[in-house]
Parts: structure tokens; sequence; C-alpha cells
């Protein structure tokens, strides 16, 4: 007995010892956690802290970020509390029917809950007409892309607390109808992946995702280099797909929604393809491009289309961030927007259906008050 | 004091022990309490209000003073010898697993603890099985409830409030607060007896009490004893000589003993709450719950503890009474438990865990055996490996509590 005591004495102070050791002198993760996490820094220590209790605060958090296995400890508190509860704690993740993840913006985007109004849209679309025809004038392609949504693409699987609310006006509905009513030349892959759902060999949106699959990124990707070839009377190199492959293990952003969720064990697997191509090399690449665009162009800045189908490009994340081909990245507020939409040949804007509510970030009114000289925003 | 012969001195140094710990529980508690009641009085009456800097609460307070207190007590009535160093003394104070939230430690409980202990290894094991029990209790069951009980009794729309939420917000808080306060008794019983210190239980399923009486002796007993040896039996006691002089005796006590919980007017109508049912009991009430059968006096009893909670957690009277109102308009709305699963999981194992010795030949047997009995070496594994599954359960509970990230970076 005594023996036994010993010994089951000493496995807790190992467990104990083994959680503050890597507390004190493990810089890295186990089992990382995704999504966008806040780093907490030790705090500066200093007097006026300390007597107003802010030192200890912050010392407090710290401590709590920092203690060892902690990624490990909140995967399992996670995996119980989606398991046994269908809680999950990744902010604006909801769970649909079959297993099928969403962000919440996109439905509730979907539902019209962000719907800007009528007015604001038609005002949008007539700008945009004015600076495509305007740009256009100087050879210059102004290509606006309505992406896919998820919520307008899935529907029928939303939660159910979602069902009983009812559907108004959103902004896609505005957006398409307005935009072709001011007769401005867009691209709407909303309505194309409707019409090809049924049809498509693979799936154009994962499970675990909340952007369209790598192989909808390919469909996409092809389809722009078609369209600019067609706006420019250019030829830029194409994209060629060369064979696919099927994989169960979701690759690239296929399930950043999963990621976010930070779980032990992973959710049920749809097969995805995942096309194996490259972009035409012989082609020369003879135009510089500006993509203002929210997340979904990363999959594409990712696949390098920017490098690849262009001679310089950049790509100006939700128009705060930009990020070349090149490499180098900075604030959009750093550079001049008109001297870099006049070295630009094509200009491409892309909002999925949740940003339709803040697209194109003020990108257009920049455009507009340099070319309409108007301050009229 | 303890070499003096003359009872004189021995009672003036006493009394200047007793002023000095009993002034500075005061002036840091009750001074801003003070100062607040009397501007109130003088703003009723068109006078200028006295200016004053609110005084700062050290925390813990109210448990180590009165552990002070015994100390002084305990040596007049030659109880036990003084401690004859500094450092004994200040370990006894500031005994870190206790210190801020009790059980109150008498010194006559732990004097020869102090000087004179050991810690066997199946001390730290079964200190280690409390502390995680303790652990358990307060993240996993009482942090879950109080989130609710907070949200419902607290709300600033308690006028829209229906009966069912209501109900819902008083079990919660009372699952809480005994989970709570009983889980960081056993964490302190737990840290103490890994150390080789042996604590008094604070706790024995206070809610399976049959009369306010019994819950009295089962819930903060180290209170309860505390206030029954330094303050009802210097009284009198029970032996006073008429039943007036008994009930006062017993209503001043529990008023006290309600304003010991706080610096606040309605901590004072909880006290007076129990103290009136203590009396209730003497003159009648246990007699009629005697009669009236086993399940329904701790119902009863039940019923009597959740309604006094209502006063102990909200402080504005105004509100409470609100509440109350809530409490038996009736007016159910369906529940809405699909979104919350997690919450109305634990509300029924706190329920469980809360009356589970009442289960025949197994609850009590279970009870008794995890935290009376001796242990078999088959027990010991099976408690060791609980042990670390409720441990790390907990910390993962813990690390989790504020973590909800945005899958990306929201402009």
């Amino acid at each position: 007995m005594r023996s036994t005591l010993h010994i089951l004495f000493y496995l807790v102070m190992l467990i104990l010892c083994t959680i503050l050791g890597f507390s004190l002198f493990k810089s890295g993760e186990i089992m990382p956690l995704r999504g966008h996490i806040e780093r907490v820094e030790r705090p500066a220590f200093n007097f006026a802290d300390w007597f107003n209790s802010s030192y200890q605060t912050k010392m407090d958090k710290r401590t709590q970020n920092k203690f060892g296995f902690r990624s490990v400890f909140i995967r399992i508190k996670n995996q119980i509390d989606y398991t046994f509860f269908d809680e999950i704690h990744a902010r604006e993740v909801v769970e649909g029917k079959g297993g099928l993840l969403y962000e919440e913006a996109y439905i509730k985007s979907y539902l019209g809950k962000s719907f800007i109004g009528e007015e604001a849209i038609i005002k949008k679309a007539e700008r945009m007409k004015l600076l495509q025809d305007t740009l256009a004038q100087m050879d210059k392609s102004l290509i606006i892309v309505l992406a896919a949504g998820k919520a307008t693409f899935y529907p029928d699987y939303f939660p159910v607390e979602y069902d009983t609310l009812e559907k108004t006006r959103n902004n896609y509905q505005a957006y398409h109808e307005q935009l072709i009513n001011n007769k401005v030349d867009f691209i709407d892959f909303n309505d194309w992946f409707l019409q090809i759902k049924d049809t498509s060999q693979y799936l154009l949106y994962p499970k675990q995702g909340t952007h369209w699959s790598k192989y909808a990124e390919c469909l996409v990707a092809d389809s722009l280099i078609k369209y600019i070839d067609h706006k420019q009377q250019k030829d830029v190199p194409d994209l060629i797909i060369n064979g696919i492959q099927l994989n169960t293990k979701p690759q690239f952003r296929d399930k950043d929604l999963e990621d976010g969720m930070n779980l032990i064990f992973d959710l049920d697997r749809e097969p995805l393809a995942y096309p194996n191509f490259y972009f035409d090399a012989d082609t020369e690449k003879n135009l510089n491009a500006l993509i203002v665009a929210d997340s979904y162009y990363w999959g594409l800045h990712n696949m390098y289309f920017s490098s690849s189908v262009f001679k310089e490009a950049s790509f100006w994340f939700y128009n705060n961030d930009y990020y070349t081909a090149k490499g180098e990245s900075g604030k959009v507020a750093d550079l001049d927007t008109i001297k870099e939409t006049l070295d630009s040949d094509v200009i491409i804007l892309i909002a999925t259906e949740a940003t339709l509510d803040s697209f194109p970030w003020s990108y257009l009114n920049i455009l507009y008050k340099h070319f309409e000289r108007s301050d009229d925003l | 004091m303890h070499r003096t012969q003359i009872l004189t001195k021995k009672k003036l140094i006493l009394s200047l022990s007793i002023l000095l710990n009993v002034g500075l529980l005061a002036y840091f508690k009750y001074a801003n309490f003070f100062i607040d009641n009397v501007n109130f009085i003088l703003t009723e009456t068109g006078s200028t209000k006295i200016s004053w800097v609110e005084v700062l609460l050290p925390i813990g307070i109210s448990f180590y003073t009165f552990q002070t207190l015994t100390y002084s007590i305990d040596v007049y009535r030659k109880t036990h010898e003084p401690l004859q160093k500094v450092s004994d003394y200040m370990l006894y104070i500031i005994m870190f697993p206790q210190l801020i939230a009790g059980p109150i430690v008498r010194f006559n409980q732990i004097a020869g603890q102090i000087t004179d202990r050991k810690a066997t290894m199946e001390d730290r094991l079964l200190g280690f099985y409390r502390f995680c029990i303790g652990l358990g209790k307060k993240v996993l069951i009482a942090n879950v409830l109080g989130e609710k009980a907070d949200a419902i009794m607290l709300s600033t729309d308690m006028a829209n409030l229906d009966s069912g939420m209501a109900w819902i917000g008083l079990l919660a808080y009372t699952f809480q607060i005994y989970f709570d306060f009983s889980g960081y008794s056993d964490m302190a019983i737990g840290l103490g007896r890994m150390m080789g210190f042996k604590f008094p239980e604070n706790f024995n399923m206070p809610y399976i009490s049959k009369s306010i009486s019994e819950f009295w002796r089962r819930w903060h007993i180290t209170l309860g004893a505390w206030m029954r040896d330094y303050l009802y039996i210097p009284l009198g006691g029970n032996r006073v000589s008429n039943k007036a002089r008994l009930y006062f005796n017993l209503g001043l006590v529990f008023l006290i003993s309600g304003l010991w919980h706080g610096a606040s007017w309605n901590f004072v109508l909880w006290g007076a709450f129990h103290g009136l049912f203590l009396i209730a009991d003497r003159v009648f009430l246990i007699r009629v719950l005697n009669k009236a059968g086993n399940f329904f006096a701790m119902v009863f009893t039940f019923f009597v503890v959740m309604m006094g909670w209502v006063i102990f957690k909200i402080e504005h009277m105004e509100t409470a009474f609100l509440y109350y109102q809530k409490l038996f308009a009736f007016n159910f709305a369906p529940l809405q438990w699909q979104s919350e699963k997690e919450f109305y999981t634990v509300l029924v194992m706190a329920f469980f865990f809360a009356f589970f010795t009442l289960i025949p030949k197994f609850g009590d047997k279970v009870y008794q055996q995890i935290f009376y009995s001796r242990y078999s070496t088959k027990l010991h594994i099976c408690m060791t490996s609980f042990s670390i599954f409720l441990f790390i359960l907990c910390l993962a509970t813990l690390a989790n509590s504020n973590f909800n990230p945005f899958i990306y970076f929201r402009f």
C-alpha cells in the first residue's frame, strides 16, 4: 500500500510539474490554436499601474494565456462543449443542418439584416458605371465581381433558429439588379454557382469552410482570365488544369471554420476536389492589376494568380492592407490610390454577400472624387 | 495576558485585543456603510453631507479577524497555551489555504498542528483529492450556474422576467452559492491536508436539512460554531432566565451574522430572516415539521433558504421585492433549453450532488467513504485517476473561459 501511495503521489506531482515546466520554459504551443487570437504580452511594471491594479489585471491575463498546455486544454473544453452541448467557441460560427458550418454574417446578410438600402446601392452602381466608362476611355478595365456566398448557395441548411426569421431584400439582390439596371459590366459568381450547383461534379463549397472551395477558385480564376482577355483584348496566361485529386482531408482554407473551432477531433468529411494546375508560362504577362477585395481573393492570391497572370499586381485587402505579387506588404494609406489605379490596366473589385454592406471600402469614393471632380461622396 | 494572574489585567488586555481587531474590521469593512447611512439621514434632513474618501476593503478581513479574535479569547480562557514564536502566530493567521474564504479555523483547533504536524503520503493524496473536488465544484458547477444567476437576478429588465426564468435564476443562485463556497472550503481543506493540517469541515450537505436550525448546523459550520462559542454563549446561550432573552440572543447573533457577510442592509435583513426562523423553530416550527414528515420538512426548509437567497443576492430592496413578485406571478413562458444545454445539464448535476446522500443505501455510504473513511489501495487508485481527470477538466474550463475568437480579423 505504501509504495502504491508513493507512486500515485509522484504521478500527480509529475503532471503538475510538467504543466508548470511548460508554462515557464516552453515557448511554442502544442496543437496550436487557430483563428484571430490576441497575443498577450508581458506588461511592463510601474508603480502607478500597480497601485491602480491594472498591472495585476494584465499580468493575470498574461498568465492565463501562457500556462502550459493551454492550447490542449482549450481544445478539450471546446470538444466537450461541441460534442455534448452543441456549443461552438468560435465567434459567429454556427452549425447548420447536416453539420454545415457558416459564419453568421453570411446568414444575416442573406436574410437582409445588413441591407444598406436601395438608395445607397443605386448610388454605388451609378458611380461604378461612370468610373467604368471613364477608365475604359483610358483602356483600363474596371471589373466588378460579386463573389459567391455560402448562405446564398446553401440557404436550406441554416441552423434551426433561423428558419422562422423572415427573409427580406438583401445587398446581393439589390447589387445584382442595380448593376444590371445601370448597365455595369460585372461578373456574378453567386448566380453562376447557383446555376451549376446541381451539375457540378465537385463541391463548390466545403462543409467546414467559409470560402469557396479550391476547385471553385480554379473555376473562378479561369473565368476571370477569360473575362480579362475579352475586356482588354489581350492574351493573358491561361490556367491549365491537368488533373484533379479527391481528398477527404481538406487543404488550404477548406476547413477554416472547423480550424477556428479548435477541436480535438476532426468533423465528418466529404471528399473535396484539388485540381493540379499551372499557369501558361509561354504567354507573356503584359498587364498590371489592382485588386481591391475581401478575403475571397486570398485563395486566388495564394495560388499565384496575381503573380502568374499579371506583370505587376497588388491585392488591397479591404482597401486597408496591400500585398503585392512580389511579396511586399504594407498599409494602403501609405500609397497614392489614384497613381496605383492609373498604373494598372485592370482594376478588379471583389466582394462576397457578407461584405457588400461596406463594399468597396471607400475605394470607389476616392476614384469618384478624383475622376468626376466632385466632392459629393 | 497568559502570564498575569490579575483578572482585571487579563480582562483589560483581552478587551484591548478585541477592540483593536473588531475596530479594524469595523473601519475597513463598515466605515463606508456607516458614512453612507449617516449621509442619507443628513441629506433627508437637509443637512450637509460628511465628505469621506472611501476605504478599500482588505481581502479576507472578515475571516482572519475572527481567527485573531479566537487566539486572544482561547488564550484568555486558557483553552490553549499561547504560541511561543511570532512566526508561528503569523503562520496561524495568514495560512493561505483558508485565509480569504475560510473555513474559520479557531486557535484551539489548530494550535498543536502549527508546531507539531506530519503530512503522510496518504494525507497528501487525500488532500489532493479534496482539492480537486473543490475545484470541480467551483469551476464546473458554480461558475456555470453563476453566469446564468447573474444574468437573471441582476437583470436590468426584470419587469419582463417570467416566473419560470425567475425560479431558474433563483435555483441557479441557490446551487451556485453552495458549490462556490463549499468548493472553496474543500480546496482549503485539501491544501491544508497536503501540508499536514486538518482543518474543520465547513459544509455537510446543507440542503437536505429539515429545519433552519439544522441548516445552520450544516451550512458554514465554522461560522456557526464561532458565533455560538464566542457570541451566543457569552450572551447566555440557552441558559438564560427567560425565553424572551433567548430569542433576543438568537436574533442578535443572526443580525450580526448577516452584517458579517456584507456591509449592506440586505445582508442584515437576510440575517434577521434566518434569525426569525430560528426563533420560530424554538417556538413551534420544529414540532410542526417533525409531524409533517421528513420530505415535507426538507422541501419547506429548502424553500425558506431559497427565499432568503433573494435578499442575499439582490442588494436593492425594491428590486428584491419585485423579484419575489415575479416568482409568485405564475406566468410561465416556454423554456428555451435547447440553446442552453450546458447550463441545464449542470443545474441537474448540481441538484443531484446537493441531494445525493438521500439516495437510499448508496448516497450516504459513498459520501462517508469519500470524505471521512479510510481508503483502500484500489480506492486510492480510482480517486487519483478521477482527481487527475477532474483537475484537467477544470484547467480546460479555466483556459477556455475567455477564449472565443473570430476566425479572421474584423475590419
